[in-house]
C-alpha cells in the first residue's frame, strides 16, 4: 500500500471519528489543528487504524508520533514488514 | 406510524421526542433508577470534579434512548442494528441538540451536539450487523447486580462475565412509548442494562462507555410492550492493555451486542503524613510559628503542601470549596500525625481569609484555588473558559493577597504559575494565558503592597487530577515539586 493509499484510507477514519465528512489530514496535521483530538479520541484513532490497517503499534511509537505524516510512515513501514 | 401503547406521564411531560433537551439532576436521577446505573460519574458532582471530565456527565446510553424515541415518534422505525459511539461528555445541564440524516442503504444517522460538538453518534442499519451475531454466552453463570460500582482491576478484566436478571421498571413505556412500539419494551430495557454493566460490573467504578454495536435477535421472548425479567449475560472477550480498552460480548432480551469501554484512570492520591514522615522530607520544628493559608488544600498540589507544612510544624489553615470530604480526610490524616489543622469552606470571590480561628494572622499564603482545566473546547480559543481561569488564578489571588497585605502583617504569598505557558498542550491555551497574566499580577503585588512578598514559580506538569490523561503523559509527583518550594517560603520564618 502506498502512502497516497494510507491517506486516503485514513482519512476516512478521521472523518468518522471527529465526526466531520470534510475534514482533510496532511502530513503536518496535528491535535491542535482537529478540534476534539483530545487523549480519547486519540486512542480511539489509534485503535480504528489498528483494526483498519491490520497492524499493531508499540506503547511507545505511539507516544513519539507528532503529527499525521510521522503515523503514516509508521503505518507503512509496518505493512512492508507484514510482506 | 407506530401508535402509542401507553399514555405519557400526567405528572411530567419531558420531551423526550423532542429535538433539543437539557438533562438536569431529575432526568439523572430517573435513568439511574431504570437503569440501575449509579456511577458516581453521572450522579456525584464533587465525586466527578476529581476525573479527568471534572463535572458530572449524561449517560450515554440516556442520549441514545432519547435519539431512537425522538426517531421513533417522528418517522416510521425499523431496525434491525444499531451502533453508538460516545465521542465526548454530555454534561449535566448542558443544552443539547439532535440532528437526525439519512444515510445509504436505509441507514439512518442521528448526532447528539452540543456546545458546536459532535457528542454521540447513532447509526440505525437495516440490516444485521455480522459482527454483533448472537452472542454464545450459554456456559456464564448467574450473578447479582452490586448495589455500588465494581472496583475492577486490570488483571481481572480478562475473567469478567455473568448474567444478570434486568430490571423491571413499567416507567420506561411511559417514557419511551415510542421506542418500546418500535422494537419492544424489554430491549428497551436491555439498552438501559447496558449502562449499567458498564458502569457497575466492567469495567466498573472507573468505566468510560465508549461505543455499542448491537443488533435486534428474533424472535423477542417476551411481550413487546411490557417489560418482563429477562436475563442479560455478558462476557469479557479481550483487553487491550495500552490503551486499558475492554471489549465485551453481550446477550439476551432480545438483543446481541458487543460493547468497548475504557478503563479510564483513577483519581491521584497523595501520599500521606506518614509516607512525609518516613521520608524525613522535613523537620518536625522547621515551619513552627508559620500560619498558612492553603487555599485549595483538599487535594492536589494544595492537600501535599498542606501536609508538608503541617508535618514540618506550620499552622494550617486548609480551604475547600465543594469537597468537604476531601478537606476532612487530609485534615484528619494531619492531626493523627500530631500536626494543627483548620478547615474552611472558601469559594473565590468569598470574604478573604485572613486569620485563624483565634484570630492569629496568616503569615504564608499558598493558592491553589482552580477550575477544571482539562475541558471540551470548540475552538482554538474561547474567551469565556479565559474569564473563568482569570477569576481564579488573577482575581481571586488579588484579592487575597490585598487583604493579607491590609491586615498589618508581614505575608509571603506563592503563586503557582505553570511551564505550560512555554508550551501550552492542546486545549490549555486559555489555561496558560491565565497563569502568564496571573504572572504579572503577583509580580506586581509583591511590589506594590506593603509587607507582602511573592514567589511565583513555573510547576512542571505534575501529578494531580488535573493532569490525568487516558494517555501516558509524564508527570512529576507533587510531593517532589512541591517540597523545595515550601522551603524556599518558609526560609525566612
Amino acid at each position: 500500500m502506498t502512502e497516497a493509499q494510507i491517506y486516503e484510507k485514513l482519512t476516512v477514519l478521521f472523518q468518522d471519528i471527529f465526526d466531520d465528512d470534510h475534514l482533510t489530514i496532511h502530513a503536518d496535521t496535528t491535535a491542535g489543528d482537529v478540534a476534539g483530538w483530545d487523549s480519547f479520541n486519540h486512542i480511539n484513532l489509534i485503535v480504528s487504524a489498528e483494526a483498519a490497517f491490520g497492524i499493531k503499534i508499540q506503547s511507545a511509537e505511539i507516544e513519539e508520533l507528532q503529527n499525521v505524516g510521522q503515523f503514516v510512515k509508521l503505518i507503512h513501514h509496518r505493512l512492508a514488514a507484514k510482506g | 406510524m407506530p401508535s402509542n401503547p401507553v399514555s405519557p406521564p400526567d405528572d411530567d411531560t419531558w420531551p423526550y421526542a423532542s429535538q433539543t433537551l437539557t438533562f438536569d439532576w431529575p432526568a439523572q436521577e430517573r435513568f439511574a433508577r431504570w437503569s440501575g446505573d449509579r456511577n458516581p460519574i453521572h450522579m456525584d458532582a464533587v465525586y466527578a470534579r476529581r476525573t479527568q471530565v471534572g463535572a458530572p456527565v449524561v449517560h450515554g446510553i440516556h442520549l441514545v434512548l432519547w435519539a431512537l424515541e425522538h426517531l421513533a415518534a417522528t418517522q416510521p422505525f425499523t431496525v434491525h442494528s444499531l451502533t453508538a459511539k460516545f465521542k465526548a461528555p454530555a454534561f449535566v445541564g448542558e443544552h443539547l441538540d439532535l440532528e437526525v440524516g439519512a444515510g445509504a442503504a436505509g441507514k439512518r444517522r442521528i448526532r447528539v451536539q452540543g456546545g458546536g460538538r459532535t457528542l454521540a453518534v447513532i447509526q440505525l442499519n437495516a440490516d444485521v450487523s455480522p459482527s454483533a451475531e448472537v452472542a454464545v454466552l450459554a456456559a456464564v453463570l448467574p450473578g447479582q447486580w452490586p448495589e455500588t460500582p465494581r472496583l475492577v482491576t486490570q488483571e481481572q478484566m480478562t475473567t469478567q462475565e455473568s448474567r444478570f436478571e434486568l430490571l423491571e421498571d413499567p416507567a420506561l413505556m411511559r417514557w419511551f412509548p415510542h421506542l418500546c412500539t418500535a422494537i419492544g419494551a424489554t430491549r428497551v430495557a436491555a439498552l438501559a442494562g447496558l449502562s449499567r454493566l458498564v458502569g457497575m460490573i466492567c469495567p466498573g467504578l472507573y468505566s468510560v462507555f465508549n461505543d455499542v454495536e448491537l443488533a435486534v435477535v428474533e424472535p423477542l421472548p417476551f411481550d413487546p410492550t411490557q417489560t418482563a425479567s429477562a436475563p442479560l449475560t455478558f462476557r469479557a472477550i479481550s483487553y487491550d492493555e495500552r490503551f486499558r480498552l475492554v471489549r465485551l460480548q453481550v446477550g439476551g432480551a432480545g438483543i446481541a451486542a458487543l460493547l468497548g469501554a475504557y478503563l479510564r484512570p483513577s483519581p491521584v492520591q497523595q501520599p500521606d503524613c506518614a509516607a512525609i514522615q518516613q521520608r524525613a522530607v522535613v523537620s518536625t520544628r522547621q515551619f513552627v510559628g508559620a500560619t498558612a493559608l492553603v487555599v485549595g488544600g483538599s487535594r492536589g498540589l494544595g492537600e501535599v503542601t498542606a501536609k508538608l507544612l503541617a508535618m514540618g510544624g506550620a499552622r494550617v489553615i486548609l480551604t475547600y470549596a465543594v469537597g468537604q470530604q476531601d478537606a476532612d480526610r487530609v485534615a484528619e490524616d494531619i492531626r493523627r500525625h500530631g500536626g494543627d489543622c483548620e478547615i474552611r469552606q472558601y469559594r473565590i470571590g468569598d470574604a478573604p481569609i485572613v486569620a485563624a480561628q483565634d484570630g492569629t494572622a496568616v503569615t504564608h499564603l499558598y493558592h491553589f484555588a482552580t477550575p477544571a482545566i482539562q475541558g471540551r473546547r470548540e475552538t482554538l480559543f474561547q474567551a469565556d473558559v479565559l474569564t473563568d481561569f482569570n477569576r481564579f488564578y488573577c482575581d481571586d489571588f488579588h484579592r487575597c493577597c490585598e487583604a493579607l497585605s491590609a491586615h498589618g502583617h508581614p505575608v509571603r504569598a506563592f503563586y503557582p504559575s505553570s511551564v505550560a505557558i512555554e508550551d501550552p498542550p492542546v486545549g490549555w491555551v486559555e489555561y496558560a494565558m491565565s497563569k502568564a497574566a496571573g504572572e504579572v499580577l503577583a509580580v506586581e503585588l509583591g511590589r506594590r503592597l506593603p509587607r507582602l512578598q511573592v514567589l511565583v514559580h513555573r510547576l512542571p506538569r505534575t501529578e494531580t487530577d488535573q493532569t490525568l490523561s487516558m494517555r501516558q503523559a509524564t508527570a512529576m509527583p507533587a510531593l517532589d515539586v512541591m517540597l523545595p518550594l515550601v522551603q524556599q517560603m518558609q526560609a525566612t520564618v
